[in-house]
């Protein structure tokens, strides 16, 4: 007993870390060369940066050169500005869904379940004429659009269980309470719901800062190109600055580590609500 | 301050009808307690009073205006929920003083602010606090409060918002013995303190029977019997009533009716064949009819003289120290249960005679309902 007891952990624990560092390990391998010089990214790509190697030559071709700051600039206001859509739309309307009975409700749940179900790319087609129908294209407009389309099936499918699971008679002490259904929806379900607006939120933003494919036919041009998108300059048929690829995707995952940290906190909290009560 | 006037209730849900024929007035500062097991609708009825269910049927009058169609704050009720329902990511006071801080009339429904000035929501709050122990605590949050505490912020929230009428939902099942003992010697002194009309579901007769100024026995959806604790101690209007109200609940024996008189009832009972006169008023029974004679254990005495009396094996004993509660063999029904002097020496499988005066007999009829007691013994409705 006492062994089995001791080595369950060991065993579990063994098997997170080695996970851990098949995930992180090309990440790692990622950060660690766009700080070395062209010749030592080739010569030993496994190794750290040291005195002879180091080198930020990316990092200046990448800041320097290129106009990196737009993209960077675009990517950010396009994640945010998706993120903040899908959270309070689909928030208010995971609400409308979970609290109130009405005509059809059923058949939205429904539409929505579908849109987990059908990705989104699929429809390009379709979304690039829209797009250009409503002269959107090139546009980062065109780019909130879309992502926030993708995001609010599972957005509304995960937070309309969380509030299913909110007490009836705290909305009911409410209502009594003479608070508007607005002011219950802002007041009381959003706090209560925070963990799991967290966790939908690093869902989202995730694969919207990652896109390359909307990006790429949607908004090209040099003034609304995403960071995914210009990175790609670099990439040549023939030749591929690898310096400058790697500094780019270094800084690239600055902005969306911060937001991470910003909700980690809650989705810890979000992943284990229930499991502890 | 209000009275509550209740005219053909009724409440279906699709066919099912859950409640029905619901004519209950009361009046301004009374403390009227719903009870009756759990499924008769109990809670429902109070969710209409509430506003939080439709009323399917009939009139609902509070303070003499009608409000079936109003919303639970248009009226004017607080409600304290049996969990409690405090909003956790609050602390006390917030959560005392949230139903104060809306505005009415604001933008989105006063999302953006509005309600009462500040100053006056913290005095409301404060004086509410104070009269419920609760100062020190205003600070906390629900999680860092024992049972006792929630349950006194939950009244307290109710008490802020000054309301036509307070509805309390089973407030004191979630606490333990000790506790609700106390809290409800609260509450009873905040009935007295704030002469408000108040309505009180729970499925406890004891609590039933201490606070209520009236109590309603609800039973299967329609209203059993409405009345003062002790007219439905002394006057059950029926079987159901009669073994709700009392603890131990009252026994049961059968009998047939053998003779009728002007303000009697000669019965015989199936148990031992011996035959009692009852006073009661026949009313539509007629010889031979089959009734159900009913009497409280506290009425019971062993082995004493009676003019009503069952001989019968002893099936189990329970001591309390004070007194002893015999339960004995009884044909078709249950057992007889006899509350007996602590000291009694009779034990399980003794053959005892169980008496008791024919005063303190109810008889029912083979419809259940109870046949008016023509006379009562002094010593059991003294205190009616």
């Amino acid at each position: 007993m006492r062994t089995s007891r001791r080595f369950g952990p060991l065993a579990v624990h063994a098997l997170l870390i080695s996970y851990t560092i098949i995930a992180l390990f090309p990440i790692l391998l990622i950060i660690f060369n766009s700080f070395k010089s062209r010749k030592a990214i080739f010569k030993s790509p496994l190794s750290l940066p040291d005195a002879n190697t180091f080198d930020l030559v990316g990092f200046e071709k990448v800041l320097g050169s290129s106009s990196f700051d737009v993209y960077f600039l675009n990517s950010i206001s396009v994640t945010v500005m998706s993120l903040a859509f899908v959270l309070v739309l689909g928030a208010m309307a995971a609400w409308a869904l979970a609290e109130y009975d009405f005509p059809g409700s059923d058949f939205v749940a429904l539409f929505l379940a579908i849109g987990i179900m059908i990705p989104i790319r699929l429809g390009s087609v379709s979304l690039l004429k829209i797009i250009v129908s409503l002269g959107l294209i090139n546009t980062l407009t065109a780019l909130v659009l879309v992502y926030t389309a993708q995001g609010l099936p599972l957005a509304i499918f995960i937070l309309r269980e969380f509030i299913a699971q909110i007490p009836n008679d705290l909305k009911e002490a409410a209502r009594c309470d003479g608070v508007s259904e607005y002011r219950i929806f802002w007041s009381i379900i959003l706090p209560l719901i925070r963990p799991a607006l967290a966790t939908v939120a690093v869902f989202t933003m995730i694969p919207v800062w990652n896109d390359l494919w909307f990006p790429l036919i949607l908004a090209p041009g040099e003034d609304t190109a995403t960071v995914t998108l210009g990175i790609q300059q670099f990439i040549g048929q023939y030749v591929t600055d690898w310096n400058a690829v790697l500094a780019s995707l270094t800084l690239a995952i600055v902005p969306i580590l911060v937001l991470y940290l910003i909700f980690s906190r809650q989705l810890i909290r979000g992943l284990t609500a229930g499991a502890v009560k | 301050m209000a009275d509550i006037k209740l005219t053909d209730i009724r409440k279906a849900y699709g066919k099912n009808e859950v409640l029905r024929d619901i004519n209950i007035d009361i009046k301004d500062g009374e403390f009227v307690v719903f009870v009756g097991p759990s499924g008769c609708g109990k809670s429902t009825l109070l969710r209409m009073i509430a506003g939080l269910e439709d009323i399917s049927g009939g009139s609902l009058q509070i303070a003499g205006e009608t409000v079936n169609d109003l919303t639970p704050s248009q009226r004017k009720i607080a409600m304290v929920f049996q969990s409690y329902a405090l909003y956790p990511h609050m602390t006390v006071y917030q959560n005392m003083a949230f139903g104060l801080t809306l505005g009415k009339k604001g933008p989105l429904g006063g999302l953006l602010g509005g309600g009462e000035n500040k100053k006056i929501i913290e005095e409301k709050v404060q004086k509410a606090a104070v009269s419920l122990k609760l100062e020190q605590l205003l600070k906390r949050y629900p999680r860092e409060l024992s049972g006792g505490q929630r349950q006194r912020v939950a009244i307290g929230r109710a008490i802020v918002r000054d309301p036509n009428v307070f509805l309390f939902d089973e407030p004191l099942s979630n606490l333990d013995a000790a506790l609700r003992v106390n809290t409800r010697l609260e509450i009873a002194k905040l009935h007295q303190d704030l002469q408000a009309t108040i309505i009180y579901v729970t499925h406890d007769q004891v609590e039933a029977m201490t606070l209520a100024d009236k109590i309603v026995v609800l039973n299967d959806g329609h209203v059993a019997q409405y009345g003062t604790p002790l007219e439905l101690y002394h006057h059950p209007a029926n079987k159901f009533v009669a073994g709700f109200i009392g603890s131990p609940a009252m026994n049961f024996v059968s009998g047939t009716v053998v003779g009728k008189q002007e303000k009697a009832l000669e019965i015989t009972l199936d148990q031992n064949k011996t035959t009692v006169q009852v006073p009661v008023m026949p009313g539509k029974t007629e010889a031979g009819d089959v009734v159900t004679l009913g009497i409280r254990p506290e009425h019971m005495s062993e082995n004493q003289n009676g003019d009503f009396t069952i001989s019968s094996r002893v099936l189990a004993v329970e001591r309390l120290g004070d007194a002893s509660y015999l339960y004995l063999e009884n044909k078709n029904h249950a057992h007889i249960c006899v509350k007996v002097d602590g000291h009694s020496a009779t034990r399980t499988g003794d053959q005892v005679l169980a008496t008791a005066p024919l005063e303190a007999l109810h008889v029912f009829d083979a419809g259940g309902q109870a046949l008016q007691r023509s006379k009562i013994s002094q010593k059991h409705s003294a205190s009616a």
